[in-house]
């Protein structure tokens, strides 16, 4: 965190050796030199956002990955931020004199490009700011793990462990930065490194290890570096406008879950328009089709079978959860009104020629209860 | 029920100091209207690289001792691309505008039924004064549109951090807050799109195209 007396210079100038606070605090204030810690950390905060990437890792039994994972969460001076939108048409032309073809939509692509500069005003800084390049630079390339593998001989005892090490794919992130990339899941396209030249290196001088210098014979450290890096979003929140979390709502955003009001795809900091606001109440999962045996399948096919397993099962607990409830109910009234001429009014009105369902049920769950007390 | 929303060039304190109140003086507004839904947003139609292209196709078939083809038009494509210019004046307007903007980004997604699966194409409708204007029309009952319709076939939003920015101050002065706020004093949406060309079926007109098509006025 910047402290209050902490002086961001104008230029690029390196900062010379800061005295603690402590010792700060003890001289007169008129006599103290002027203390000038500019770091891109401060200025980085001042004015943006940080770029923060979170890998998000493959789960699974036995798997060891080729590295840790990559996280990095650093502040950098934006230079452009470019989002692009594809929406998936194709258009059919059916005949001569039409005036327009038959479009079909596909659905919408979204990719993101972010290019900035990582400056340094120390060697450290340079140091660090190379460290976090080196760790993008990776974020293109795949993932292996390594699997274990027991080998058995002929009588199958394991003998020994092979590592085999296999491509796990493409590395995916959690990318936030500010309000216009928000926790989104991301995989990373592009990245590419320049070293700006004109912006200077901090030179080697034979064992003096500064702020500007170095003692590391044929090591470059650029006082500032260009980073272009370009996400492709994998957004795994429904979009568009309806959709299974607006029930009965096709002009509402498809998804703010309840509880959270947030802008898509770039935050605001303000209210959300009604549209986008969360429904009031969340919609109830759907119950799964149940496939009839007379609905033209294959009836012995092995999906037909747990289809029919399952909607018996499913019939079975319906059927158990009426049974359980209406005791329950009948319970609960027996005992409420515990008394003879009640039951006998109930037995009555179940046995009559024009009772109703309901009637005859209440009997039969009354008499059970008498039957079966608890 | 929710209202279909309709977001307007910003009008809030900071509209004399703001593009918007020269827009709304004068009239220069653009503003996309999306079928399905009828949400529509404007704004201030600050406008360049606007191209409207009528491109013809013809089939040609060359015969024996022929040195012009015969030629057979198949059909006829147009495609308007235009870059807007969003500007900022102040934080309350960068706030309306990123919201407008939001929803204009979102009009290139469609309507979904419950069980997932796309029901109204993102179909556009965009007006801008005279030089995107089409038949009067109704969305619904209470939606009247009178651009042209169109499809999106890209979008591109671009900022460019060296023309300025505009933080929350508050924000920015706390803690390395992971949504903090930065706007851009302007930013750049390309938007390049196929029209649907708007047909009139008049058994007093032999054309299906409408008298003053494409309304450029003048």
């Amino acid at each position: 965190m910047r402290r209050p007396d902490q002086i961001v210079p104008e230029g690029g100038s390196s900062p010379p050796e800061q005295a603690p606070r402590e010792e700060v605090e003890d001289t007169p204030v008129a006599e103290s030199p002027p203390v000038i810690n500019a770091t891109l950390g401060i200025i980085g905060e001042a004015l943006y956002p940080p770029l923060q990437l979170a890998e998000i890792l493959s789960e699974g039994a036995g798997v060891e990955h080729d590295s840790q994972p990559i996280n990095l969460d650093f502040f950098m001076i934006p230079d452009a931020f470019n989002e692009t939108f594809k929406s998936r048409w194709s258009a059919e032309d059916l005949s001569h004199g039409r005036i327009n073809p038959i479009h079909n939509y596909g659905g919408t692509t979204r990719e993101i490009s972010l290019s900035f500069t990582l400056a340094a005003f120390t060697v450290a800084e340079s140091r660090s700011n190379l460290r976090h390049c080196q760790k993008l630079a990776r974020t293109v390339y795949g993932r292996y793990k390594r699997m274990s593998q027991n080998v058995l001989d002929s009588t199958g005892t394991v003998t020994s462990t092979r590592n085999n090490t296999v491509f796990g794919g493409h590395k995916e992130f959690r990318a936030s930065f500010g309000n216009l990339l928000q926790y989104e899941r991301v995989f990373i396209n592009k990245f590419n490194f320049t070293a700006d030249m004109d912006a200077g290196v901090f030179d080697y001088s034979v064992g003096d290890d500064t702020d500007v210098t170095h003692s590391t014979k044929g090591v470059i450290l650029p006082r500032a570096v260009k980073i272009e890096i370009g996400f492709t979003v994998v957004h795994d929140t429904p979009l568009g406008f309806g959709g299974e979390n607006r029930p009965g709502e096709p002009l509402r955003w498809a998804h703010n879950p309840v509880g959270i009001s947030r802008d898509w795809p770039h935050g605001t900091g303000i209210g959300v328009q009604e549209y986008m606001l969360p429904t009031a109440k969340q919609a109830l999962a759907k119950l799964p089709r149940v496939i009839h045996p007379n609905d033209g399948a294959d009836f012995d096919s092995d999906q037909m079978n747990t289809a029919e397993a399952i909607r018996n099962l499913a019939e079975g607990a319906i059927s158990d959860a009426a049974t359980r409830g209406r005791v329950r109910t009948a319970r609960q009234q027996s005992a409420l009104r515990n008394d003879a001429s009640w039951r006998l009014h109930v037995i009555i009105e179940g046995t009559a020629d024009n009772a109703s369902e309901e009637a005859k049920q209440l009997m039969r769950d009354v008499e059970w209860v008498q039957e079966n007390p608890e | 029920m929710t209202a279909p929303a309709n977001m307007r060039v910003y009008s809030g304190r900071h509209k004399a100091v703001s593009v918007a109140g020269w827009a709304d003086n004068q009239g220069y507004v653009v503003r996309f209207v999306h079928e399905p839904t009828g949400h529509a947003v404007e704004f201030p139609a600050l406008i360049s690289d606007f191209a409207d292209t009528h491109s013809p196709t013809f089939g040609q078939t060359h015969g024996a001792n022929m040195h012009d083809p015969i030629v057979t038009l198949t059909k006829t494509d147009r495609k308007i691309s235009f870059t807007l210019t969003v500007t900022n004046a102040s934080l309350e307007e960068a706030r309306h505008n990123r919201q407008c903007v939001n929803l204009l980004i979102q009009m290139l997604y469609p309507t979904v039924s419950e069980g997932g699966s796309f029901v109204g194409k993102p179909f556009i409708n965009i007006h801008m004064m005279n030089l995107l204007e089409g038949m009067p029309a109704m969305i619904g009952e209470q939606i009247a549109v009178n651009g042209v319709t169109c499809v999106i076939d890209g979008l591109d939003y671009g900022i460019k951090f060296d023309d300025g920015i505009i933080n929350n101050v508050e924000a920015s002065t706390g803690e390395n807050h992971p949504e903090k706020e930065i706007y851009p004093q302007s930013l750049e949406i390309s938007i390049s799109a196929k029209a649907i060309i708007g047909s009139i079926d008049n058994p007093n007109q032999v054309s299906p195209l409408h008298e003053n098509y494409p309304s450029y006025g003048g």
